[in-house]
């Protein structure tokens, strides 16, 4: 990318990655992995978390392979000019229908459980406006926003688990084994799937950070802070409402916040949840959203990418509106969709870094960092 | 009316007098005085009444008058000469051939002074009119620290700054703006620390102005800002030296404008606004808390009232059963919704709070007697609104007043509205929502190229020690990145002595 582009630090790359990796995660990954690990759903996550570092740090080193490229110009490069745009094609649905999936997710989780009354396409728009603002900001407002309410968040975050902590059953994670290593197994597939092998929407990304010696070193650190706290959040549900609540509710982090009581008085603390899945799911679908429309911009050499972000909002109002009849339809595409995103990430691009190493295309060795 | 429409003066005294009588259109305060003498010698002194020192006035004359006998035996061109550099000791002349100048040095309050037979005129610095005293600070008030404040008169302003800083790096540009009121503008930085960058963007942006007249401040502020679609103020106004001194000293540049005490600054971050003078005069610990305390109250200003709205229409279930059945037993009677009782309420509020910022300070005891009944007992006892609403109008009015910046307190007055109606259609998620979007809007802001939330984002390490905190001075060792570009130290680290 040409000198002058907007840039964001380091640190503000972090801070994204964290959000992206909670995203809606905190929400639906306990139920998740719950579902096929029962007890052990914890001890997935802990399996998990080193796939998903490994993970995040292939993507990292892909983009330092191709410097400067954005994912798009990374299978232009790849596959060769034609090959390379449909495969960017199909990575570009992935991020719209993942960026407006987040977007249907709070949705649906407001209009079931905080205004019940409300149509779900007025929630849908409310959460459209400040994402179509955001973006056509450019990846600086999407890095500034980020930094500036992560106080916030963290204090939000921090206080849940606080909260949270008279409310623990430790007897609760027992049998240890919980569903077999079969269980743990696929139960560490959602945990790596969803927040890890998603990151490849920060190959749109890397070529905006600023050049620094930080920028590996926060970036994993960002990683391993994001996945910590979605393993903390899987334990935590694990420990204050049990494994069949856990497995049988879609929102079972929310429905563990209403599980806060100090002294009688501090209680029914869920919207503090609320809030803090709400940031992070809309960051998420900002990353993805950004992304997309930054692809979009990039494979047919638009020269400004603020001119698609009108469009952008229109197409995502209605399709958030379509994506999913509801919730539990959501749900059981769970399965399908996490073995989707594997064929994309590490699937897809394994396979471009492959060929481009067969080509010898590859434009830069990979440099001690 | 025979004097030439050329911009030069005339050699005749007696065409220039009458151009200058016909150009004012015989303005009461324009006082002509001619002077012959038995030798011939003819002179007029023209000066604007009111704006002149008459002492001065009277040197002149007397000098004039005094000089004749050596002056006469001169030639014209060397009699002026003569005159300005040897008998007209008063203090600063200029000599000035053409009209324009001339006219703007006449109602400046200097006294010109016109001899026959010369195409030159004398200027003669004469200004002398009433000026307010340097008084305390109204507007910006501190327990410790200096007790002045800028005057309305710009002399006077550069004075108290440079008595802060006493160094010739501190450099002044002057300037006029408006083309009918030609009002005179400093701009003043220091040389070795400013951005040359955003120096020389505040000449370019200053030297686009073209408006017929600047009678404040707020003027200026208004056409050089980076953008007008915001709530929040880019630029910093303030009425005491001190603080003006500590942005000059970390980097910023002053706007001083002639007619008005409140002086300008930029570039102007958002952390700013909530940062008095008087923190740097106190210990750093109480000072730091009292950041903290006005940022709490920032937020409670901004939120208690649609937080109320939110938890008592959408979220009763937040509160403890106690306090929601006491707030139940209070809303009973209230016939309005709790969004409606509560914009009704801050409507009051604004209106008596404006009230009292502009009616005659005889009648203010009426209307404070009036507002407190209205706001407080009666409308509870008369049941139209509830005793917990009284309370939350209240600390927010308290709060909004200890942010020290009344621009700040302004916006957050504006937006505080925006946020009752979001939290009345859509609760909890209307507040996020608004939230995200004043942190979008926020961080799209610049002042001057930099970004108004610097500090925060950029968050920026080195900047935190004078920013939400305030080390001590001891720690204190560099200026704030976002403004300084160059000279960053501060201070010397301290030699350690061992006691």
């Amino acid at each position: 990318m040409q000198q002058g582009q907007p840039s964001i630090s380091a640190r503000q790359l972090a801070i994204l990655v964290i959000y992206f990796i909670m995203g809606d995660m905190q929400l639906f990954l306990p139920s998740l992995t719950a579902e096929f690990a029962e007890e052990a759903a914890w001890l997935s996550g802990l399996i998990g978390l080193p796939i998903g570092l490994g993970m995040a740090w292939f993507i990292y080193s892909l983009s330092k392979h191709f410097p400067d490229m954005t994912l798009i110009e990374i299978n232009n490069q790849a596959f060769g000019k034609l090959a390379g745009s449909l495969v960017s094609l199909l990575f570009l649905a992935m991020m719209f229908n993942t960026s407006i999936t987040q977007i249907r997710e709070i949705g649906d989780f407001v209009t079931t459980q905080i205004l019940i009354e409300t149509p779900i396409i007025m929630i849908c728009l409310l959460m459209i406006f400040p994402l179509a603002i955001a973006i056509h900001g450019g990846i600086r407002a999407v890095g500034r926003a980020g930094e500036t309410i992560f106080p916030l968040f963290v204090l939000v975050f921090v206080l849940l688990l606080l909260l949270l902590l008279p409310s623990l059953k430790p007897t609760e994670l027992l049998p240890i084994w919980g569903a077999g290593v079969s269980g743990i197994m696929k139960g560490s597939l959602f945990f790596v799937g969803f927040p890890f092998c998603e990151l490849f929407a920060f190959l749109m990304i890397f070529p905006n950070v600023v050049q620094s010696k930080h920028r590996a070193r926060d970036y994993m650190l960002g990683v391993l802070i994001g996945g910590l706290a979605i393993w903390v959040m899987v334990l935590l549900c694990l420990l204050v409402l049990g494994t069949y609540i856990t497995q049988h509710s879609f929102y079972s982090p929310y429905i563990m916040s209403k599980k806060i009581n100090i002294g009688n008085f501090v209680q029914r603390m869920e919207a503090i949840f609320a809030i803090s899945f709400i940031i992070t799911a809309y960051f998420r679908s900002l990353i993805y959203g950004y992304a997309f429309v930054l692809g979009v911009s990039r494979l047919f050499k638009l020269r400004d990418f603020r001119i698609l972000t009108v469009p952008f909002a229109f197409m995502a109002l209605g399709y958030s509106y379509m994506v999913t009849p509801g919730i539990v339809f959501l749900n059981t595409l769970a399965v399908p969709w996490v073995l989707w995103i594997l064929t994309y990430s590490p699937g897809l691009l394994l396979l471009g870094w492959g060929l481009a190493k067969l080509r010898g295309k590859l434009p830069m060795k990979e440099t001690a960092d | 009316m025979n004097a030439s429409v050329d911009k030069r003066l005339d050699r005749k005294l007696m065409s220039n007098l009458s151009f200058i009588r016909a150009s004012f259109g015989n303005s009461q305060d324009l006082v002509i005085k001619e002077m012959n003498n038995d030798n011939g010698l003819q002179a007029a002194l023209v000066y604007m009444d009111g704006l002149t020192d008459s002492t001065v006035i009277h040197h002149v004359i007397l000098d004039y008058f005094m000089s004749e006998e050596q002056t006469a035996s001169r030639k014209s061109g060397n009699r002026l000469l003569y005159l300005k550099n040897a008998v007209l000791a008063v203090g600063e002349t200029v000599t000035i051939s053409e009209w324009d100048p001339l006219f703007y040095q006449l109602l400046s309050g200097w006294a010109v002074l016109l001899l026959a037979d010369s195409p030159d005129a004398i200027c003669v610095a004469a200004e002398g009119w009433k000026d307010r005293n340097v008084s305390e600070p109204t507007s910006q008030v501190v327990v410790r620290g200096p007790m002045e404040a800028f005057t309305e008169n710009i002399a006077t302003n550069r004075a108290l700054i440079r008595r802060k800083i006493k160094d010739p790096q501190l450099w002044t540009e002057g300037m006029e703006i408006g083309k009918i009121t030609k009002t005179s503008v400093s701009i003043m930085y220091l040389r070795n620390v400013a951005d040359e960058k955003i120096v020389e963007e505040v000449r370019k942006r200053l030297g686009e102005i073209n408006i017929d007249g600047i009678l404040e401040s707020g003027y200026i502020e208004e056409l050089i800002q980076d953008t007008a679609l915001t709530p929040f103020a880019t630029i910093y106004n303030t009425e005491r030296p001190d603080t003006i001194a500590a942005g000059l000293l970390e980097g910023r540049v002053a706007i001083l404008v002639d007619g008005t005490p409140f002086v300008l600054l930029v570039p102007a971050l958002f952390i700013q606004f909530f940062q008095s003078a008087e923190d740097y005069y106190q210990r750093a610990d109480i000072s730091t808390l009292l950041r903290i305390l006005r940022f709490i109250a920032f937020m409670i200003t901004l939120l208690a009232p649609s937080l109320y709205i939110a938890i008592t229409t959408f979220h009763q279930e937040m509160l403890p059963t106690s306090l929601l059945i006491n707030l139940a037993a209070q809303r009973e009677g209230v016939p309005f919704p709790a969004f409606i009782e509560a914009l009704a309420m801050e409507l009051t509020f604004e209106i008596l709070r404006e009230a009292g910022v502009r009616m005659p300070k005889t009648v203010g005891q009426a209307v404070s007697i009036v507002g407190t009944l209205v706001i407080g007992q009666a409308a509870v006892d008369a049941g139209i609104v509830s005793a917990a609403m009284v309370i939350i109008v209240s600390i927010t009015a308290i709060s909004s007043f200890v942010i020290p910046a009344t621009s700040m307190s302004i916006s957050v007055r504006m937006i505080r509205f925006v946020l009752m109606g979001l939290a009345a259609s859509f609760g909890l998620f209307g507040i996020l929502l608004g939230y995200i979007l004043l942190v979008l809007h926020l961080n799209s802001l610049q002042s001057f190229g930099i970004p108004y939330m610097q500090s925060f984002s950029p968050f920026i390490w080195s900047n935190q020690k004078d920013t939400l905190f305030r080390l001590p001075w001891t720690k204190m060792r560099t200026r704030a990145v976002a403004t300084a570009e160059k000279n960053l130290v501060r201070q010397r680290p301290r030699n350690k002595q061992k006691i």
